[in-house]
């Protein structure tokens, strides 16, 4: 399903990882369009801010796919909590 | 400069001040029961922050310690600084004739300096909207500020220097003063680091980060949820380990090795390789078996990537007698006082040989499957070891691994 919360969401990751819309699908994983750990937390940022949502590291999770993240924000912005896993092996060291 | 061999180097004074309490002896105390400082926050408004506790100082008060006055010129990071030196400078018992303050060095580590007086800046800036900051407020920000005030109140006039780089900062700062007494370029070194990181600015920016966790630190467990913030100074003082016993100092170990390397990889991601090669530096210019290892104080800081990676690094580079030691994270009791953390753990590492036991990891509940060491879980040890690691790991990918030899006496 695309529609202009999805568009928003790929736009706000394309303009992250500075790529070309077109290369983002909603099946598309974080892995595969080469986010890490940094590219991660900068997205969650980007996206907290376009959708004035809160995305908490609990809830950032199950996030494997632009899909997951669409569903995730989609729920936030309608009250409800984005479902847990865990995204821990991409997130900064310390 | 002379040129000579290699001199064996003492630590024969230490000063601490952490979550733990202020001074050496409630700091062992606490290592021994296994206690950890870490409590809601108290220096900042925590409401708007996803985290809430922190391993603050309490109590702390700088009027017991400075005038009112001198009080003013320094941030909280250089008061922690200034203290844990005048302690350690007291244990040691040296007399600080004008030769030796002429050779002697200070080195300090502070990831970030005075960062509170930074953020009451930018306060007036730009929420209160006044034109103008504080005057004193460079002296205080700058992150030399805890080694040019030990300078000053000690009449110290030899190399004084501070380093930053990040967590590994005051690994670094000991690890040069050391060789720097080892190489005969000065008679005692000043050595350690100071942070005093809660400023609610700073503390958005780990938020962001996503790395701190929201309730505690709990080190290799499968339950861990990051790391927790803490504050603090810790120092050592070294000195040739000839003239120490010469002078009937009171040696709490020998401080024999140091590894660094870099990881070229990744700016928060470690590398098991990066830390494995600064562990066998630090081997290796100890001229120290990895089988004469008893303790590693880990840099375990609690996060998802630090601590499966360096448990693989200790098995890369201790093999077989990976299973033998044991290693602890003392930031589970402490926090993770950044550009501090190294000396406050140079600290805990010392007393463990000196003292005979070993600092456990506190809040531990089940460990994770790729954490398979044995890690201290809970309890310390009585138990004297040889000779021990303390591994630091910064982010932006920069080791710094210091190795003690117990002397026991």
């Amino acid at each position: 399903m695309s529609d202009a919360l999805s568009e928003k969401v790929q736009a706000t990751l394309a303009a992250v990882k500075h790529l070309p819309q077109e290369k983002i699908s909603l099946e598309s994983t974080l892995a595969e369009l080469g986010l890490d750990s940094l590219d991660t937390i900068t997205l969650l940022f980007e996206l907290e801010k376009t959708f004035h949502v809160s995305i908490s590291d609990d809830q950032v999770r199950s996030l494997r796919t632009v899909r997951d993240i669409v569903e995730g924000v989609r729920r936030l912005t309608t009250g409800a909590t984005l479902d847990s896993a865990v995204l821990d092996s991409a997130k900064p060291a310390g | 400069m002379t040129f000579m061999s290699p001199r064996r180097v003492a630590v024969t004074g230490m000063g601490v001040v952490s979550a733990l309490g202020e001074g050496t002896a409630a700091f062992s105390k606490a290592l021994r029961a296994g206690r950890c400082g870490i409590a809601p926050l108290q220096s900042v408004d925590a409401s708007k922050l996803r985290f809430q506790n922190g391993a603050e100082v309490r109590g702390f008060d700088a009027l017991k310690h400075f005038d009112a006055g001198r009080a003013d010129q320094l941030d909280r990071f250089a008061q922690f600084a200034v203290v844990a030196a005048r302690e350690a400078i007291r244990q040691s018992g040296v007399e600080l004739t004008a030769q030796l303050r002429e050779t002697s060095a200070i080195i300090c580590g502070s990831c970030l300096g005075g960062q509170s007086t930074q953020d009451a800046g930018f306060v007036e800036l730009y929420q209160n909207a006044l034109n103008r900051v504080h005057p004193l407020t460079i002296p205080r920000t700058m992150a030399n500020a805890g080694a040019s005030h030990i300078s000053i109140e000690f009449g110290i006039v030899g190399p004084t220097y501070a380093v930053s780089t990040a967590c590994s900062s005051a690994n670094h700062a000991i690890g040069q003063a050391f060789r720097m007494v080892r190489n005969g370029e000065v008679e005692m070194a000043i050595a350690g680091g100071s942070e005093a990181p809660f400023s609610f600015g700073l503390l958005k920016a780990w938020e962001a980060m996503r790395v701190v966790s929201p309730d505690t630190c709990r080190p290799f467990c499968k339950d861990r949820r990051g790391m927790i913030l803490g504050e603090g100074g810790a120092m050592l003082v070294l000195e040739p380990f000839d003239s120490a016993q010469a002078r009937g100092a009171r040696i709490y170990a020998e401080i024999c090795g140091f590894g660094m390397s870099s990881d070229a990889h990744h700016l928060t991601q470690p590398s098991a390789e990066g830390a494995a090669r600064a562990m066998r530096g630090a081997l290796a210019d100890a001229e120290m078996a990895p089988g004469q290892v008893g303790y590693i104080n880990a840099h375990g800081t609690a996060t998802a990537g630090n601590d499966p990676t360096e448990t693989r690094a200790i098995h890369a580079v201790f093999g077989e007698h990976a299973a033998r030691l044991a290693v602890s994270s003392t930031k589970s009791m402490h926090g993770h006082a950044l550009g501090a953390a190294g000396a406050i753990e140079a600290v805990a590492t010392v007393l463990a040989l000196h003292e005979g036991f070993l600092p456990p990891t506190a809040n531990f509940t089940e460990a994770d499957p790729e954490c398979d060491l044995d890690y201290l879980p809970n309890s310390s040890r009585a138990i004297q070891v040889e000779c021990a690691l303390s591994n630091s790991f910064a982010f932006g990918g920069l080791n710094a691994v210091l190795a003690f030899r117990a002397c026991p006496g």
